[in-house]
């Protein structure tokens, strides 16, 4: 479903420069589920800005469905691929209502003057919001900015979902959630991606998530893979080796450290 | 103070349809476009020379205006999306452009329309009945159906798209829109509008004058501003409605202001300060009346 | 005894709903399209030869002055508000003011003079030029020039002129329409017209300095853009060592060679008298447009001298004023 190439990405030149990526060669098979964690800098979301087309490469190329798409533009990417980030209020119009934003989310391309929103729609979309459990079904007219942040974020991982993209691209986006919501938010994504199989990549600081979903995890650090654990080698892995296994490798994160004890 | 209050009215739906089109870039798209200085022009001078020079009828000049000021629209469009030039001076620039195209429109700095059958001058012969309110009842209707058309297309999937566009553009690129041709939409529809209203104050007014075009962008700025301190609903309905209220109103004090000011002591001169005026007030209200909220808040808790 | 006192009583009677009739004074509305030194005195012109004609202010007439402040959107709403203070007459100085009233009041009757209009057929105010009884109820004074006139004087002045440099401002209707006049008027005379375009006053300068080197001669007419900056095209004709002539007698002692034209208050005055007519029951329709003749040359012979131009005793001999030595003289004062 996807195949990274060779894809550096460097920043700045002469004596500022810094290399976010280092040839980066990755593989993900449809359906596959991969989390990534690394120390902050390591170009986690760098990674994700140039799979989804938001930062071009400096060299290599990347494969979506077997389309070469590292000349395709961040919009015409995002018909295939959908984004959700930290920010929770990044993903929503705030002036428009939820039955608008749902609206919007429902098609990934191929947007006409047909009517957005019918009475047909509208029901589809209370139905939708009602397996959330959070109320949101019976504010369809309300303007998104009255939401809260958690609200936002639910909202926002049901529209990435919406339109059935082939891969979803998480960059920490429980993160900045109370732990309630952190909790239902990822209960949300992980029901979506299992009920869809949609292929994933899903950047977190909590190598517990990383470890316990998902069917690959990868380690970054400085802008180069040091682990990647697929099947089997990732089920047997705890906590504790990937500790051990980042100490021994020189790259002893206290913030790291702290999430494990969560 | 009837016949005021008619001319009020009838210039506030007539200048109104001005203050639609920049509705649409300066509050939707959050694109300060100044094109409208040139392409209100446009229309007039289109709507005008058309009728004049051609066979044309009244209602297609409005038409092909309409198509001009939308092509003014997309000029600007591709000064700011494809040649990287930045809002405030693509509008610019266009408008400076469009002067020298106005008076080639034209072929002099006015024409006169007290000899041709305008679009009012039709209608006001078509339903003698109503008389002087024909003007009046008939502007109503245009404009009505206009802002209905308009409101029907913010309902569409490319109206949404396009209020994204200016609401949180990173949204609507994470859902395959391309923000930059969202912007060209919106200029042609905005300019488009503009030139239209053009046209119809030509007709209204009975000529074109190269010069009538300065200061559109204030004015129709005016009107939602004004419109948009009173109703704060963000509904599409109430916000197209409050740009219209908010053109009438300004017209309205404009007339007044120029008909009784003089018992202040006001003289015409004063009408671009009476403007400004109005625009702080209404800008200021809001705020005062957050303010007083904030304070019963405080003492009812 | 009944039938003298019921005359008098009947005088008496008659006299006050004479006086009544007389008492109520007429609203004349004057507006012109901004406030120009041009336009500002056609305004007084009218207002005083009124009352030379014994109107008396605030008895038998009153004026609703009003200025358009530049803003042809204002013009419209300016003849609305006089419409509905039940103005008698619409007096409306300049192009775009007087086609706003002549729409407002096309349903009526009321009379529209217009004043400072160049040329009020081609603008379309009026039918025709010679009979008033197509004009509706549309008449006025206008203030077009005499351009081959002009034209010829200048190769008067100098024969050797061939090329004759105009700045000016399309934007402005009377400008555009006499420089076509002199673009028609040119070959005829055996000249050719360049002209450089300045549509607002900070590009006068530059476009005078165009012409530098290109012609033989600078002409300016009425155009309130160029005039503003005037200084720069007197500026450009010294440099270039050739006359110039402009439509403006009181800009004389700036230094053109030559002015030509009349003086606008004069034409303010004519425009009043042409009102009086109306106000003493003459009907718009019978009185035909009135173009203001008898344009006046006045020699700048300082500025001559700059040049090394002598100034040809043809000219001299119909100059109404002289400019030398410092200071105007006119021969009819004798100096």
């Amino acid at each position: 479903m996807l195949v990274l190439d060779r894809v550096r990405r460097v920043f700045q030149s002469g004596p500022d420069r810094v290399v976010a990526l280092g040839g980066i060669d990755l593989e993900l098979a449809a359906g596959d589920f991969l989390t990534v964690i690394g120390s902050n800098g390591a170009g986690k979301t760098t990674l994700l800005n140039v799979i989804a087309g938001v930062i071009p490469p400096t060299e290599g190329r990347i494969r979506i469905g077997g389309i070469d798409v590292t000349a395709v533009s961040a919009h015409r990417r995002a018909r295939r691929c959908a984004r959700i980030v930290q920010n929770p209020l990044t993903g929503t119009a705030p002036s428009m209502t939820i039955a608008e934003n749902l609206a919007i989310a429902s098609r990934r391309s191929g947007r006409r003057l047909r009517c957005a929103i019918d009475r047909h729609r509208r029901s589809e979309m209370a139905e939708m919001l009602r397996t959330l459990g959070m109320g949101l079904e019976r504010r369809l007219d309300d303007p998104v900015q009255l939401l809260s942040g958690g609200e936002r974020q639910a909202l926002t991982v049901v529209m990435a979902t919406l339109a059935r993209p082939d891969l979803l691209l998480l960059d920490e986006h429980t993160a900045a959630l109370d732990p309630a919501n952190v909790a239902r938010i990822a209960r949300l994504t992980r029901a979506f991606i299992e009920d869809l199989g949609i292929t994933t990549i899903m950047i977190t600081h909590n190598m517990e998530q990383a470890l316990e979903l998902g069917n690959r995890l990868m380690m970054m650090h400085k802008g180069e893979i040091v682990c990647d654990l697929a099947g089997e080698e990732k089920r047997r892995a705890s906590v504790g080796q990937l500790v051990e296994w980042f100490t021994a490798s020189h790259i002893a994160d206290d913030e790291l450290l702290l999430e494990r004890s969560h | 103070m009837a016949a005021i209050l008619l001319h009020a009215a009838e210039q506030g739906l007539v200048y109104g349809i001005a203050a639609l089109g920049v509705f649409i870039t300066y509050r939707i798209l959050a694109f300060p476009d100044l094109t409208v200085d040139g392409s209100f022009v446009t229309g007039a001078a289109v709507a005008s020379s058309l009728l004049v020079y051609s066979r044309f009828d009244p209602v297609s000049v409005m038409a092909i205006a309409f198509a001009a000021g939308a092509l003014a629209g997309l000029i600007t469009g591709v000064l700011n999306t494809r040649l990287g030039i930045k809002d405030l001076l693509a509008g610019v620039l266009t408008m400076i452009m469009l002067y020298s195209i106005n008076l080639r429109i034209m072929g002099r700095p006015n024409i006169s329309l007290l000899r041709v059958e305008t679009l009012t001058r039709a209608v006001g012969r078509s339903v003698p009945w109503l008389g002087d309110a024909s003007v009046l009842v008939f502007l109503a209707i245009v404009v009505i159906a206009v802002k209905l058309l308009l409101d029907l297309f913010f309902r569409t999937e490319i109206g949404l798209a396009l209020r994204a566009t200016g609401d949180n553009e990173a949204m609507i690129v994470a859902h395959g829109v391309n923000p930059k041709t969202m912007k060209m939409v919106g200029l042609a529809v905005s300019n488009g509008l503009v030139a239209l209203s053009g046209g119809l104050v030509a007709h209204y007014s009975g000529f074109a004058d190269v010069g009538m075009g300065l200061g559109t962008i204030v004015t129709g700025l005016a009107a939602v501003i004004i419109g948009g301190s009173l109703i704060r609903s963000r509904r599409i309905g109430w916000m197209t409605a409050s740009v219209l209220i908010g053109s009438l109103i300004y017209r309205t004090a404009v007339m007044l202001a120029l008909r009784y000011g003089y018992i202040v002591g006001f003289q015409a001169s004063d009408l671009k300060l009476v403007t400004s005026l109005l625009v702080v007030v209404a800008l200021v209200v809001p705020a005062i009346r957050g303010r007083l909220m904030r304070r019963v808040d405080a003492c009812s808790s | 005894m009944n039938s003298k006192r019921l005359l008098i009583v009947g005088l008496v009677v008659f006299g006050l709903i004479g006086a009544a009739a007389i008492a109520a004074p007429i609203q004349i509305g004057i507006c012109k399209i901004v406030e120009h030194p041009a336009l500002d005195a056609v305004e007084r012109g009218v207002i005083d030869a009124l009352a030379a004609a014994g109107f008396v202010s605030d008895r038998d007439v009153v004026f609703l002055l009003a200025s358009a402040q530049g803003d042809p959107n204002n013009a419209v709403p300016i003849a609305q508000s006089f419409r509905s203070q039940g103005v008698g007459m619409v007096v409306a100085i300049s192009t775009p003011m007087a086609l706003a009233a002549a729409e407002v009041f096309r349903d009526t009757q009321l009379p529209i003079v217009f004043s400072a209009v160049t040329d009020p057929v081609a603008a379309g105010l009026v039918e025709s030029a010679v009979d008033p009884s197509r004009n509706g109820n549309v008449t006025g004074v206008s203030d077009l020039i005499d351009v081959a006139g002009d034209l010829a004087l200048l190769k008067e002045l100098s024969p050797a002129v061939r090329r004759i440099g105009i700045v000016y401002n399309p934007g402005e209707a009377n400008s555009d329409q006499l420089t076509r006049l002199a673009l028609e008027a040119a070959p005829g005379l055996g000249l050719t017209v360049v002209t450089a375009i300045a549509d607002t006053t900070a590009n006068v300068p530059m476009a005078a300095q165009s012409l530098i080197g290109r012609v033989d001669a600078f002409y300016v007419t009425t155009d309130n853009t160029v005039v503003s900056a005037i200084d720069a095209v007197i500026a450009a004709a010294e440099a270039s060592g050739v006359p110039f002539l402009m439509a403006d007698p009181t800009s004389l002692e700036f230094g053109p060679v030559l002015a030509t034209g009349f003086d606008y208050y004069r034409h303010g005055l004519i425009t009043g008298a042409l009102i009086v007519e109306i106000l003493s029951g003459l009907r718009p329709d019978a009185l035909p447009v009135i173009y203001q003749s008898g344009a006046e040359i006045h020699v700048n012979l300082d500025a001559a001298g700059k040049i090394g131009l002598t100034v040809p005793s043809s000219i001299l001999g119909r100059a109404a004023g002289l400019f030398v030595g410092g200071r105007a003289w006119s021969p009819a004062e004798g100096n």
